[in-house]
């Protein structure tokens, strides 16, 4: 089992690049990697309430306490489930709508790597495992809103998704790592026992956990990049940004509802949020004249409502968020599948322009009233359990918004199915099986989510401790039921009158980004104008300056300098070599220049000579040599020498000459007064028969210091391919 | 430069240098010596030849070189991985009675970057100053 489990998320990760690779099959192998999941987790499910939930690892830096930790919980199961479930759906649906499409084989690679993704996010039982996975999602999120990347719509509105996603997510990551340090271990059910809640941090670890959950699931004012998200196919954005991966915020939520939640500021800080973005996400989606817009902004809405019932912190509001995720993925789905359908067949989204297509569409057109029909919340669909329960959740205060906002909620649902009123116009149209028939089983759901007892409490019991969900249907609520749609029909009228007039303008957020992005990208240039001069005197004394200061200022702040020594014979050798220094500087010829610079070399050579360090000496002399060959038989000729009375820039050059040459010679001052439980020579003159040489210098190289040697060979080597870029003369 | 006295003392020395660099190799375990140093020993030897016998070959032997040295020395360090031990941990054989440490193929491929690198770098720009 526990090897079953975590080779779930794998699957699909796997058959990615099969997809990639295969021509005509690639939608075969994501639906086989789907269904392979589901039958993966079935085994699952009769354990959970009799076992517990099955967990697997594998170390992954064992020393940090991460770990590649999985572990299969009601919750994880059921949204993997949902996942792998919606993803069967999806590939036949998107089999049928991309048959044009000629890169269908990326797609459904991407897709596939998203699969795996999200299965590791819901599966995920530490928090790194699940950071990365969580990355993962926004970057196949990126991939499939820019999937038609030939459009400039698409490509801006997947880097915005991408931007936001990403902040959201780095915020998220230092919160993880704060939470991981303050709870002692970062396993998300090991968190559970211990008391961060009260840890000093904890505003902090809540505002940056927050900041991920917000920006993945659109909450205002970070909406934004969803309704952009829906330049991708249809079935990106009934999948992604509907069904499953902007649910990962709330799921994050629920998540960690019994380390964070609970508290004044947890409501305090989730409930306004979602509140917000629940009512002017179902507002802005009745005034949509797009399809999919309207669909996207009422997403917007239900994630809002998810993050409400989130907040709330309790067991009811825990379940009814459960619930509302899964009623919403069936029913929102559904509309989806159907609004591509629609526009499969039609070539256009707009509402105004679409009228009676129940009558060539009737199988669509049933699916997408049994949605809605869900949607609104009448007694015998899916809705009206979820908000008899959300209503149970808010309690009086804030019950009332519910109503409030479940008024807009009904007019876009209204205004949805308004396409397939009115009379038929619509010849010649027809409704393909493959754009119809994998919404079946998620009207189903949806409905049986409203008649079938036995479902919701399944649902409850696998999330957490069963209890009576179901609603005793009374003439009261059929009848606030009732209301709730005729007042929505009543608001769906006005607003169809205004919708696509109306432009959000500044408020959606959109502005604000491309407005700060283009900023940032002049900044850059300037800043580019600024520093780049094209003049390689400037950049080594930027390079040297800060060089000087960032090893300068430590050296001076926490100095201590050694006894003097007295002055021995070596004092010769320097001497000679400020001599040689004196020489390189003030000469009037580049080959004496070159020639006196050597001397440096050498007399250098003289000093390690009477350290009795030979291995030293050697290399300094070889060099030396090397670099004067160099230098005698090539650069001479390869540059005029030009060597200006005064360069403007002379005084600078020569503090920061002097200044690295200062912070140089005190640092090996400073290295060389160490106390003693830095010298490492003890260590490994101690060790040197185990490594089987009596050179240590060559042991420090090849074996006790390896890893830097191999780092300096690849150094050498980049900087040989350097020098051959360089000296290309231009052709 | 490529004057009859420098063309037959190289023809004389250069070899003796290219031994010495290997022996500056094989020895550097126990006595001065190693890959970096007898690599930069071989690379005079060879640019010896270039200034005696005319300008270097037009190919691009060295720059692979680099590449095969830097394989070399990261592949000795995944062996010991293999091997069950950390990255670049070492071993030291016996081949009969001669000790063979492994770091000595590590140091082989410090040997063949240093080699190539610097024989890269003077014959580029070798060219490029040649008109």
């Amino acid at each position: 089992m526990e090897f079953l489990l975590l080779g779930i998320p794998l699957v699909p990760v796997l058959a990615a690049p099969c997809a990639a690779a295969s021509r005509r099959g690639a939608w075969a192998v994501a639906l086989v990697a789907c269904g392979l999941v589901v039958l993966l987790l079935l085994p699952f499910l009769p354990a959970l309430p009799r076992g517990g939930p099955v967990a697997a690892e594998v170390p992954w830096f064992p020393d940090l306490g991460v770990g590649y930790r999985l572990r299969a919980d009601g919750l994880g199961v059921l949204f993997a489930l949902l996942v792998a479930g919606v993803g069967v759906l999806i590939v036949l649906y998107a089999r049928s709508y991309l048959h044009h499409e000629p890169r269908t084989s990326t797609f459904f690679a991407y897709l596939c790597l998203f699969t795996g993704a999200m299965l590791g996010i819901v599966l995920a039982d530490d928090l790194l495992t699940l950071y990365v996975f969580w990355e993962g999602t926004s970057l196949a999120s990126f991939f499939l809103i820019g999937f038609q990347d030939d459009r400039w719509e698409a490509r801006q509105a997947s880097v915005r998704a991408l931007v936001v996603t990403v902040l959201g997510g780095l915020c998220m990551l230092a919160g993880f790592v704060l939470l991981g340090l303050v709870g002692g271990t970062f396993r998300l059910s090991g968190l559970a026992a211990t008391s961060v809640r009260d840890s000093a941090a904890y505003p902090w670890i809540l505002a940056l956990v927050l900041a991920g959950a917000y920006t993945k699931s659109a909450q205002v004012p970070v909406h934004f990049w969803l309704p952009g998200a829906m330049v991708a196919p249809t079935p990106v954005s009934a999948y992604l940004h509907s069904a499953t991966m902007v649910k990962a915020g709330v799921f994050l939520l629920l998540r960690l509802l019994p380390v964070l939640g609970g508290t004044e500021l947890w409501r305090a800080w989730v409930v306004p949020v979602g509140m917000a973005t629940f009512l002017f996400g179902a507002v802005t989606a009745a005034l949509q004249d797009d399809l999919k817009a309207l669909l996207a902004y009422g997403t917007v809405s239900a994630l809002g409502l998810a993050t409400v019932l989130a907040g709330t912190g309790t067991e009811v509001g825990r379940d009814a968020a459960v619930l509302y995720l899964l009623n919403h993925a069936a029913y929102k789905g559904t509309l989806f599948l159907v609004a591509g359908a629609v526009e499969h067949e039609t070539g256009t989204r707009q509402i105004h322009r679409l009228r009676g297509l129940a009558r060539s569409m009737p199988v669509t057109a049933g699916l997408a009233a049994a949605s809605v029909f869900s949607l609104a919340g009448l007694p015998g669909g899916g809705g009206f359990v979820v908000k008899d329960l959300a209503a149970k959740a808010l309690g009086s205060g804030l019950e009332v918004w519910l109503w409030v906002g479940a008024v807009p909620t009904v007019a876009f649902g209204l205004r949805f199915l308004q396409v397939f009123l009115g009379p038929g116009e619509g010849e010649g149209r027809h409704e393909p099986v493959g754009l119809w028939a994998p919404a079946v089983p998620l009207a189903l759901l949806c409905l049986l989510l409203g008649s079938w007892r036995t479902l919701p409490e399944a649902v409850v019991g696998y999330v957490g401790t069963p209890h009576n969900v179901w609603p005793k249907v009374g003439a009261g609520k059929v009848a606030a039921a009732v209301a709730v749609v005729v007042a929505g029909a009543g608001v769906g009228w006005l607003t169809s009158r205004v919708a696509g007039r109306w432009r959000l303008g500044w408020w959606s957020g959109e502005r604000i980004f491309d407005t700060l992005q283009v900023a940032l990208l002049r900044f850059a240039e300037q800043l580019t104008h600024v520093t780049l001069t094209g003049r390689l005197r400037d950049y080594l004394v930027v390079t040297l300056g800060v060089a000087a200061v960032g090893a300068g200022l430590p050296l001076v702040v926490h100095a201590r300098w050694p006894a003097a020594t007295p002055v021995s014979f070596e004092a010769i050798f320097v001497a000679v070599s400020a001599g040689a220094v004196l020489t390189t500087v003030l000469s009037r010829s580049l080959l004496a220049a070159v020639v006196s610079l050597g001397a440096v070399g050498y007399t250098v050579v003289f000093l390690f000579m009477s350290l009795r360090a030979p291995d030293l000496a050697l290399t300094q002399m070889l060099v030396e040599t090397v670099t004067l060959v160099l230098f005698l038989a090539v650069v001479t000729r390869l540059i005029t020498p030009e060597v200006p009375d005064r360069h403007p820039l002379a005084g600078v050059d020569l503090l920061a000459a002097v200044a690295v040459g200062a912070v140089t010679a005190g640092l090996a001052w400073q290295a060389s007064a160490g106390p003693p439980a830095y010298r490492l020579a003890e260590f490994f003159a101690q060790h040197a028969e185990r490594a089987g040489g009596t050179n240590l210098v060559n042991l420090v190289l090849v074996d006790f210091r390896g890893l830097d040697t191999l780092g300096e060979i690849t150094v050498l080597g980049i900087a040989a391919l350097g020098v051959l870029a360089l000296a290309r003369r231009p052709r | 430069m490529s004057t009859l006295v420098l063309r037959t003392v190289v023809r004389v020395v250069s070899p003796m240098v290219l031994l010495y660099s290997l022996r500056l190799l094989l020895a550097g375990h126990d006595a001065p010596g190693g890959g970096f140093v007898g690599g930069l020993v071989a690379a005079l030897a060879v640019a010896l030849v270039w200034l005696a016998f005319g300008p270097p070959p037009r190919d691009r032997w060295w720059e692979r070189g680099v590449a095969v040295g830097l394989a070399l020395s990261a592949a000795t360090g995944l062996a010991a991985v293999v091997g069950g031990g950390p990255f670049l941990g070492h071993a030291i054989l016996y081949v009969g009675p001669v000790k063979l440490p492994t770091s000595l193929f590590f140091d082989l491929g410090v040997y063949v970057v240093v080699v190539s690198a610097t024989l890269a770098a003077i014959r580029s720009l070798w060219e490029a100053s040649s008109p």
